[in-house]
Formats: structure tokens, C-alpha cells, sequence
């Protein structure tokens, strides 16, 4: 997790596609470079982070079939598309299935620098993110039926009165279920919980979209 | 008494009889021997003094004889009047004779100026320009249209040497001696000659360019005594031909200036790429410096980089120039390396864009061809293009071979494909214009090809299997040994069977694949 981010690059002309590891480098990003999606993809590494840029127009795969094999991948580097002339409609397609930006070649350096930076946070964020989900699925994994029963009252916004009613259980008996609850999803209010329980909410939102 | 009558020979033996119109053809025919006037027998004229003589004696003698008898003139009558009576009678014959031959001679001699007006009337009607010389090179006739084209008046160079007055100096400005004229030539060896291009000098001092034929003209014992020229101005010609020349160079032009645009998307990206290694390698470059990250020697090899990514992107404009550059129509030594070179360039970024392996490979003997270059490079390009369009909708190996190997004195071109195959019925068909079967196509690229392929001698073929490929190929001689067995090679190689090509064909894909 703890691991450097690196720019892959990902052309088959070899010029093009070493001034801009020659760029990352000048910057001080570690770069790997491959000269097709092939060689990418056969050393493809779901966990390492980083950003990936794609020269939309190759012989054998193209940048977009590329992009369609890595969305089958439950975690992969952010792409950013280069195209060159008169490939735009290519661009806007590979930006609808999810690449996060796209350049024109002949591009500003600055350009791709700052597209490069902004994929290496969303990656860092989602990685992040990911991770973070992982401990909540975790810790979430700890709870008795019956204190998953009681989460589910307390998110949607029961007294406990109410939750005692509901599940035909004592007042106090809800009381020391939403503690153990609290104390394994180590919350430590109210309102962490509902903060932790929303993410874990949104993001089976997100894959059920991207899916 | 005159000049002896030009004998020509009957215009059908002439070499060069169809080139000439008809009228000039009868005109050549009217020139026959001059009637004579006709001389009387010697023994008509003989008498006339000789009978003279007696009469003239008869009457001093009857003077010179009075002195011993009177011998009267009556006396004399009397004696020798038959005499007297035949003298006078045959005097009075004499001197009609004499009247009749003298009319007859003159009416000859009108029918005869009759026959050379109508002559002249006839060889001035024609628009060629004639003139006669002998055998010294002196003017005997010339026609109006001679007149007319070289200023001269017919009366002016009648008796000059023609050959210092109108052909004195060659096309070039180079001095033409009469030694080296093939005018005077035919003089001396009696053999017609044509010439399709030379110039004739005018009264004033300019040139006109003309193609002329020299006939030898024949005296009565069939010696040759002369020649007669007969020449046209072919300066409309040439222009014409000229303005035809111009056109097609326009029209090749522009074809292949709509060829260039309808590559233009691929020629910008082919472009892009030295430019997107150039700027960012000097931008990585500059920030290293700053960075304070850089030794002179990392900076000299960015650098090299930089200028080689310049000079590729150089050479796609030097190949798009030479591309669009007008060419005169005319063959010349090229490079088969250059050609495929500019295909390869200009064609390269749309094959990787079809997702197609553009490749090429000239066999080792294989240099030089004489060919137009620029057109030779259209028809590659239309055979590539549609290679690679033919295989837009294939799955699996997508393939382009520009070949070219060495066939005797010939160099034999292949654009072989990997795609379907060009379908049934003959191949022939597709190289009519606006034959297409690509809802964008406009069906012109391979009559154009074919026509190219056809203007230097060689013809465009094509072969295919369904499902494995096809294959267009055409041969050109190779500029180095271009000689006679050119033909032979030709010819054996155009009857080389179909099928043996096909299997050529399946064997050079085959040999493709196993390279790559
Ligand atoms: N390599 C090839 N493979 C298959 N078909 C071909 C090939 N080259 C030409 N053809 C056929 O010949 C037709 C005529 O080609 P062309 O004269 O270049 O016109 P266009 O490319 O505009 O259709 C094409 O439409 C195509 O059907
Ligand atoms: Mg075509």
C-alpha cells in the first residue's frame, strides 16, 4: 500500500514513448514503459499505484481494447488517453468507459504533468478508499445477526425505544447491542458510524453503476 | 534546246506516299516528262538550202550564158519549165511545211505552258511546301506555300542554294553543314528519307519547326538529278501536343494532390509523433537543467534525440513534396527503395490505424528503375490503399507486402495482401473506372493505376485466392541494363501461367508471415 506511485506508459513508438518516461523522470515520477498493451497487460499488477498513459492509436491492440480488459480488473491504474490527429471521437469514447482524461499529441508538458498528477491522487484516493473500505467490510464481518439487525435500525434513524419494539427485544438488550456495535466498528459517535456506513453505501452504489 | 524534263518516280513506289495528302499525290503525278516540241526530220530540212542552190544558179546562169547565141529567158521557159514549175512547186510546199511545223510548235508550246500553270496551279494548292533542287543543291521550283512559310519569293532563291537559305543552322543553334543534310543526301543516294523534326530558317532570319520528306528526282535515264522536298510547319502541332502534355500534367497532379488529401489525417499523425518526441524530450530536458539534474553528456543525448525525431519529421515533408512536386512526364533512374520509402511514410500511419502490418522488401539485385517516379509512387499507394481497406472488416492477420524482385532486365512490383481476395469473375473489370464496391470508393484508383502502369509499357495484373489474399503486380525495366532482352522478358514473363502466380503469390505471403 505503502508503494511509490508509478506512470505507466503504454506506445509503440518508441521516441514518443520514451521522452515522456524521460519527462516523468525529469519530475521525478518512476516510470515503466511497454511498448504494447500485450507487454503490459503480462506484467499487469493490480496492487501497484499509479496512472496509466495510453496511446490510443497501436498496431495488434488498441489503447480502448486495452482499456476494456483492464475494466474487468476490480482495481486498476487510472488512464489517461493520448491521441493523436483526428482521433477524438476515439478519445470521447475511451473517456465514456472511464479514462480520466485525454491528450492531444503534440501535448504541453505542463499539460501531461498535471493530467499525470490528478490520475496518481484519483488512484491514490481510491486505493485509499479501497482500503478503507476493506477495514469497514472487516470490521463489519465482526457483528452477530442480531447486532447487524440493530445497525440497520440505528442507520435508518430508530430510537432505541422504537428498535426494542421492532425486533420484540428489551430496551436495555438494544442498549448493549448498539454499544458492541459501536465498539466493533471502533465509532465512537453517532455520527462516525453513519460517516462510515455511508461510504461502504455509496461505493456498492459505484460498482453496481460501473458493472 | 531545254532544260531536260524532271523525271519522277510514280508516287505509289514512294516510301512515305500515305503521309502525304492526295492532292499532293496528284500534283507528284502531273509532273510527267515535258511533250517535246517536235523536231522535224533531218531529210525535210536538208533540201530547203540545197534546193536553193540550183534555183539561184538557173537564173545567174541564164545571164552568163548570152554572148554566143541569144539564149532568152524565153528560150530558158521554154527549155526548162517542168524544171521551173517542180522548183516552185516544191518551194511553195516548202514554205507551207515550214508554216505548219512553226504553228504546230507553237501550239505545243502553249499546251505545254498550259500543263505547267496547271502544275504550278496544282502544287500551289497544296498546303505542304515544295521545292525542287539538283544535284548542286540549287532551287529548280518552289510552290506558294513555301513561299508563304519562308518568306522567300520563288523567283528570289530559283537557282541559290536552298540548303544555305533555309537550312542552315540547326534546332539547337549549331551550324548544319549540307555535307550532313539529309536533303542532299537523297541527292546522292537516290533514297526517299523523312524527318519528323528539324527547323526551317525564313527570309527574316527566324525558324520554324518542320517535318519534311526528300524524293530523289529521276532523269530520263533514271539518274538521280535532284530531289524534291516536301515539308509542313509543325509548330500548331507541337503546341497542341504541348497543351496535351501540360494537361495530363495538371491531371496527374491534382490526382495525387486528392490522393494526399484523403491521406491527410494519416500524414499529420505521422507528423505528430517526431513532433510529440521532440517537444517533450525538450521540455524533460529543460526541467532536468533546472532541476539542476542534468550532466552535459545526459543533455547531449536528449538533444541527439531532438534532432533525429526532427530530421524523421523532415522526411515526411521531403516525401509529401517530392509527392506533390510537378513532374514532367518523363522517365528517369529512381530509386525502388525511394518509392517504397514514400509509400511506406505516407501510408503508415493508416495502416497502424487499420490495425494492418505495413512491410516492405526489395531483393538485392534490385536498384534502379526507369519510371516516372512520382506516378509510379500514385500507383503503389492506390495498391497499398486498397490492400488495407480491403481488410478493414477481417479478423485475424492483416498484412501488406510491398515487394519488388529482379526479373531479367526487369523489375517485377507486388502489393500482396492478406485480406478476402478479390472476389469472382475477372480481376480485369475492376480496372474500369468507377468500379467500386466501398460505399465511400470512387472507383478510380486502380483504371488510374492501370493507366500509368500502361504508359510505361508495362501492363497491371492482378491475382488472388478468396480467403488468403491478393496480389497486383506490373514490371518496369530496371534503369541500369534497360536493352533488347527487355522485350523478351516481357513477353515470357506475361505468359507466365495464372496459376503459377497464384502459387508465387500464396508462397510470398506465406514467406511474410514467417519473417515477421
Ligand atoms: N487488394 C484488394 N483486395 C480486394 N479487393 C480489392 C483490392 N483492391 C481493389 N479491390 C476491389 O477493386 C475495387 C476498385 O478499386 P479502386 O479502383 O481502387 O476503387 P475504390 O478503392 O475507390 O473502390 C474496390 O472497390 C475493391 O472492391
Ligand atoms: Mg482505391
Amino acid at each position: 500500500m505503502n508503494e511509490e506511485p508509478t506512470v505507466f506508459i503504454v506506445d509503440d513508438d518508441n521516441e514518443v514513448r520514451e521522452s515522456i518516461a524521460l519527462l516523468m523522470d525529469s519530475v521525478g515520477l518512476p516510470s515503466a514503459s511497454f511498448d504494447s498493451a500485450w507487454a503490459y497487460l503480462n506484467c499487469f499488477d493490480p496492487m501497484r499505484p499509479g496512472c496509466l498513459v495510453l496511446d490510443v492509436r497501436m498496431r495488434q491492440m488498441s489503447g480502448l481494447e486495452l482499456q476494456e480488459r483492464l475494466a474487468e480488473e476490480p482495481i486498476h491504474p487510472p488512464i489517461i488517453i493520448i491521441t493523436g490527429h483526428g482521433d477524438v471521437p476515439m478519445a470521447v469514447r475511451a473517456v465514456k468507459n472511464g479514462a480520466v482524461d485525454f491528450i492531444e499529441k503534440p501535448f504541453n508538458d505542463q499539460t501531461l504533468l498535471d493530467a499525470v498528477q490528478r490520475a496518481i491522487d484519483i488512484d491514490a484516493e481510491r486505493r485509499g478508499h479501497a482500503a478503507e473500505l476493506a477495514n469497514i467490510q472487516e470490521r463489519l464481518e465482526r457483528l452477530t445477526k442480531r447486532e447487524r439487525e440493530v445497525l440497520e435500525q440505528i442507520i435508518d434513524g430508530k430510537r432505541n425505544k422504537v428498535i426494542a419494539a421492532d425486533l420484540g427485544i428489551s430496551q436495555s438488550t438494544v442498549e448493549a447491542h448498539r454499544a458492541k456495535v459501536m465498539e466493533k466498528l471502533q465509532a465512537r459517535s453517532l455520527s462516525e458510524l453513519m460517516r462510515l456506513m455511508l461510504a461502504t453505501d455509496t461505493d456498492t452504489a459505484r460498482s453496481r453503476d460501473s458493472a | 534546246m531545254h532544260m531536260p524534263s524532271p523525271g519522277l518516280p510514280s508516287v505509289e513506289s514512294r516510301p512515305n506516299a500515305g503521309k502525304w495528302p492526295r492532292a499532293l499525290q496528284i500534283a507528284l503525278r502531273w509532273r510527267l516528262p515535258h511533250p517535246r516540241f517536235i523536231r522535224l526530220p533531218a531529210p525535210l530540212l536538208a533540201p530547203w538550202p540545197a534546193l536553193m542552190v540550183p534555183a539561184l544558179l538557173l537564173v545567174s546562169g541564164s545571164a552568163a550564158a548570152d554572148t554566143p547565141a541569144p539564149f532568152t529567158l524565153g528560150d530558158a521557159l521554154t527549155r526548162y519549165w517542168i524544171a521551173v514549175v517542180g522548183g516552185a512547186t516544191v518551194l511553195v510546199l516548202l514554205v507551207g511545211l515550214t508554216s505548219r511545223t512553226l504553228q504546230l510548235n507553237q501550239q505545243l508550246s502553249r499546251a505545254n505552258a498550259r500543263l505547267e500553270q496547271r502544275q504550278q496551279l496544282i502544287l500551289d494548292s497544296v498546303a505542304e511546301g515544295i521545292y525542287g533542287i539538283d544535284r548542286d543543291g540549287r532551287t529548280t521550283f518552289a510552290n506558294k506555300a513555301m513561299e508563304r512559310m519562308s518568306g522567300w519569293r520563288a523567283a528570289e532563291i530559283i537557282g541559290q542554294n536552298s540548303h544555305e537559305l533555309l537550312h542552315h543552322t540547326r534546332p539547337d543553334g549549331e551550324p548544319h553543314p549540307q555535307e550532313t543534310c539529309p536533303v542532299h543526301a537523297t541527292c546522292m543516294d537516290s533514297q526517299p528519307r523523312f524527318v519528323d523534326d528539324d527547323v526551317f530558317w525564313r527570309r527574316d532570319g527566324t525558324s520554324f519547326p518542320v517535318e519534311y520528306s526528300v524524293t530523289p528526282l529521276l532523269g530520263e535515264r533514271g539518274e538521280t538529278i535532284g530531289s524534291v522536298v516536301v515539308f509542313r510547319n509543325i509548330a500548331e502541332r507541337r503546341r497542341q501536343a504541348e497543351r496535351i502534355r501540360q494537361y495530363e500534367v495538371e491531371q496527374a497532379h491534382n490526382m495525387r494532390l486528392s490522393t494526399l488529401g484523403e491521406m491527410a489525417s494519416g500524414i499529420a499523425h505521422e507528423l505528430n509523433q517526431p513532433l510529440t518526441a521532440i517537444t517533450t524530450n525538450a521540455r524533460a530536458c529543460i526541467r532536468l537543467i533546472e532541476a539542476g539534474r542534468s550532466d552535459a553528456e545526459h543533455c547531449i543525448q536528449i538533444v541527439s534525440k531532438i534532432a533525429a525525431q526532427a530530421e524523421r519529421a523532415g522526411e515526411v515533408i521531403r516525401h509529401i513534396r517530392s509527392f506533390v512536386r510537378k513532374e514532367l512526364p518523363e522517365v528517369a533512374p529512381v530509386a525502388v527503395a525511394e518509392m517504397f520509402e514514400t509509400v511506406m511514410v505516407l501510408l503508415g500511419a493508416d495502416a497502424r490505424r487499420a490495425s494492418v502490418v505495413l512491410t516492405q522488401r526489395i531483393s538485392a539485385d534490385v536498384d534502379q528503375v526507369l519510371a516516372q517516379r512520382t506516378q509510379i509512387e500514385q500507383v503503389l499507394l492506390n495498391l497499398a490503399r486498397n490492400a488495407i481497406e480491403a481488410m478493414a472488416e477481417q479478423i485475424g492477420e492483416r498484412r501488406v507486402l510491398l515487394l519488388a524482385r529482379r526479373q531479367g532486365s526487369m523489375v517485377e512490383f507486388r502489393v500482396v495482401d492478406t485480406g478476402p481476395g478479390l472476389g469472382q469473375g475477372s480481376p480485369e473489370y475492376l480496372f474500369e473506372a468507377f468500379v467500386t464496391t466501398k460505399p465511400q470508393g470512387l472507383g478510380v484508383g486502380l483504371s488510374i493505376s492501370a493507366g500509368i502502369v500502361e504508359a510505361h509499357g508495362g501492363r497491371l495484373r492482378a491475382d488472388s485466392t478468396p480467403g488468403i489474399g491478393a496480389t497486383f503486380y506490373f514490371s518496369l525495366p530496371c534503369a541500369s541494363n534497360a536493352g533488347a532482352e527487355t522485350m523478351a522478358v516481357t513477353t515470357a514473363d506475361s505468359e507466365k501461367p495464372e496459376k503459377e502466380a497464384v502459387q508465387s503469390m500464396a508462397a510470398t505471403v506465406d514467406s511474410a508471415g514467417d519473417r515477421a
